[in-house]
């Protein structure tokens, strides 16, 4: 009895969802950094001259001028199915990981580390849908 | 959970790193809290005390923690440039896949990986740093 091999096809389903999991995976991981700097509680100083009231150490950053947050956009790599959350304004990073004098109030991570198992839910429902 | 008291005595303990470091109180300089204290010596290791990150890979009984801990190396610039480069690769190497390097009351190491250092920021133009981030996955002995 012949036996017709779709191995191809089927990897090539296979890969097509998973990327578009890892695309739902990578916009969840950045929205919700961005909730993360955008909503409260921020419990740090209120500085004049801001516009919010700061954020205290441990907490996600404050939102003051927008620059952050809008300097959030996601990347994609179809080749090695993968995509990066990235935040490109000069101060993220200080924020990110702190300084020698300044604590860090994180975000990116955080939102890296709370989307785990959304991740993996996003990556197997795409490739259930392109197996379907 | 005193992880990151933990991962200080492993880098005190770790005498080929600690003899470089800078002295505070007579003990080699690696801090838990920042600002660090006026008077503390460059170059030195920050292990800051909140969490980068934190997740977990629980089971019905089990609790299991997977933390983000950062690593940073501090020196003064241009003269402990390169000592700073030298102590952050150290610090890769001695938590990189070495579960036994640290030490957590109630938890059993699952395993540590570590990244590779890349440049930490600094307050000051003055100074240099790198940032070596650690995965560190943990059993509650209790679970």
């Amino acid at each position: 009895m012949p036996v017709k091999w779709n191995g191809d096809e089927v990897m090539a389903k296979v890969r097509a969802g998973a990327m578009r999991g890892v695309m739902r995976g990578t916009e969840r991981v950045h929205d919700l950094a961005t909730r993360k700097i955008m909503d409260p509680p921020k419990t740090g100083k209120k500085w004049p001259g801001l516009p919010n009231q700061s954020s205290a150490p441990g907490e996600s950053p404050a939102t003051q001028s927008g620059r952050l947050q809008q300097s959030g956009q996601t990347v994609y790599d179809n080749a090695n199915l993968s995509g990066q959350a990235q935040w490109t304004s000069a101060h993220a990073l200080p924020l990110e990981v702190g300084t020698e004098d300044i604590d860090a109030r994180p975000f990116a991570r955080p939102a890296l580390a709370e989307s785990v198992d959304g991740i993996r839910e996003d990556v197997a429902e795409e490739i259930r849908k392109a197996l379907a | 959970m005193k992880l990151s008291r933990a991962i200080r005595t492993a880098i005190i303990e770790a005498t080929p790193i600690s003899e470089l470091l800078g002295k505070y109180s007579g003990s080699p300089g690696v801090f838990t809290r920042r600002p660090v204290p006026e008077g503390a010596l460059y170059p030195l290791v920050i292990v800051p005390s909140e969490n980068a990150g934190a997740s977990d890979e629980d089971g019905l009984r089990s609790f299991r923690p997977v933390l983000q801990k950062d690593v940073l190396v501090y020196g003064e610039q241009p003269d402990q440039y390169r000592l700073v480069d030298d102590l952050a690769d150290a610090l890769f190497v001695l938590f990189h896949r070495q579960k036994r390097s640290i030490s957590v009351e109630g938890f059993h190491v699952i395993d540590i990986v570590a990244r590779r250092p890349i440049q930490a920021p600094t307050s000051d133009a003055k100074r240099v740093g790198r940032l070596v981030p650690l995965t560190i996955r943990l059993q509650d002995l209790a679970g």
